[in-house]
């Protein structure tokens, strides 16, 4: 599972996630991603379990990356603990995603089971997705060139 | 046939453009070297087809409503709304055909990888886009790479090996070594290779993942 390995301090604020992923949008590596259309905390267990759901459909072949990495951490109080006494204990890693945010991509295997592995992926996280392709602007099949 | 686009001038700057954009146009900008920047709205959907067609390497002919000549543009820049997908903002680039420009050109990977036809490896596509500089009428569309000669794994191409169409070379500040396209060994094979290594071993290891620095993951 995806952890900081040097953290700099145990417990931070929450922060804001309003606003959009306009950093991270766009298809870096491979030809096809997995784009975020909301907003959450994204943990890391839940980023492991849509990489291996991805991966184990996939089987063979086929380049993953992971576009997130929890590096926030949160934390929680105990059960039937009053209010007050300061703040809980860390309990695991986040990772803030907002709308637009590519989260996974994928190289190395055909357009459908890149779309079914996202679609797997997609189900183990709280959020809703769509599947998103790169698309060159201006870039021709090799029998259009010349059309211009 | 040259690409051309009819678009007006726009008065409504700041934030009313917004209601331009809900009204299906799409804001932007002319300018280039010499030249006064002019604001321009054009159809949102007349843009984006053109826009798909063309990319930011292709001549377009922009005829400005209450202009008798058409300017010659490049597409520069495209503002995306990266929560709908849709043009927020464009700038056009007027170009002089007399100089010399330097322009993003797509790198297209042609043809089936002889490791990836036998199963030995995989395409590792790693510059998509090459700056290059010619004149604004000899702009390559897009660079093809033939990839079919890449047959084992670690077989690579780099800048220094491609041809560029005539009238065009590297813009400066580009490193000729820099890697266009590689071959890496299979996921399969290597996770065959890792179980390999690791049986003498009591436990397998966990399994990696890659961070935000673009490292691929593995199984």
């Amino acid at each position: 599972m995806l952890i900081p390995s040097r953290p700099r301090h145990r417990k931070v604020h929450r922060g804001h996630r309003r606003g959009a992923a306009y950093r991270g949008s766009t298809l870096a590596f491979g030809p096809y991603g997995l784009q975020a259309l909301e907003e959450c905390w994204m943990s890391n267990r839940q980023i492991e379990s849509a990489r291996r759901a991805m991966t184990r459909h996939v089987r063979r072949g086929g380049k993953i990356w992971i576009r997130l990495f929890p590096d926030k951490p949160f934390t929680k109080k105990p059960a039937e603990t009053r209010m007050g006494s300061g703040k809980g204990a860390p309990e695991g890693w986040v990772a803030v995603v907002r709308p637009g945010r590519i989260l996974f991509e994928m190289d190395g295997v055909p357009s459908a089971v890149a779309q079914e592995a996202m679609r797997l992926a997609s189900h183990k996280l709280p959020i809703r997705t769509r599947f998103v392709t790169r698309i060159e602007p201006g870039v021709q099949a090799a029998d259009e060139q010349g059309a211009l | 046939m040259a690409l051309t686009l009819d678009v007006e001038p726009r008065e409504v700057h700041g934030r009313r453009v917004g209601a331009l954009r809900r009204g299906g146009q799409v804001p932007g900008v002319v300018y280039g070297h010499r030249v006064a920047a002019i604001l321009v709205q054009c159809g949102a959907r007349e843009f984006e087809r053109l826009y798909r067609r063309a990319g930011r390497a292709h001549l377009l002919q922009l005829r400005i409503a209450g202009e008798r000549k058409r300017r010659p543009v490049l597409i520069r820049e495209v503002q995306i709304n990266p929560r709908h997908a849709t043009v927020v903002h464009v700038d056009f680039l007027q170009v002089d055909l007399l100089e010399r420009l330097v322009v993003d050109v797509p790198v297209v990977l042609v043809g089936e990888a002889a490791a990836t036809r036998l199963g030995t490896g995989e395409v590792l596509h790693a510059l998509h886009g090459l700056a290059v500089s010619c004149l604004p009428t000899a702009i390559p569309g897009q660079i093809d790479v033939d990839v079919s000669a890449l047959a084992a794994v670690d077989d690579e191409i780099r800048l220094s090996a491609l041809t560029l169409p005539e009238g065009a070379e590297l813009a400066s500040g580009v490193d000729p070594e820099e890697l266009v396209v590689k071959i890496l060994a299979s996921r399969v094979a290597e996770a065959e290779e890792a179980t390999a290594a690791a049986a003498p071993a009591t436990g397998a290891a966990e399994p990696t993942a890659a961070g935000p620095t673009g490292a691929p993951a593995s199984d």
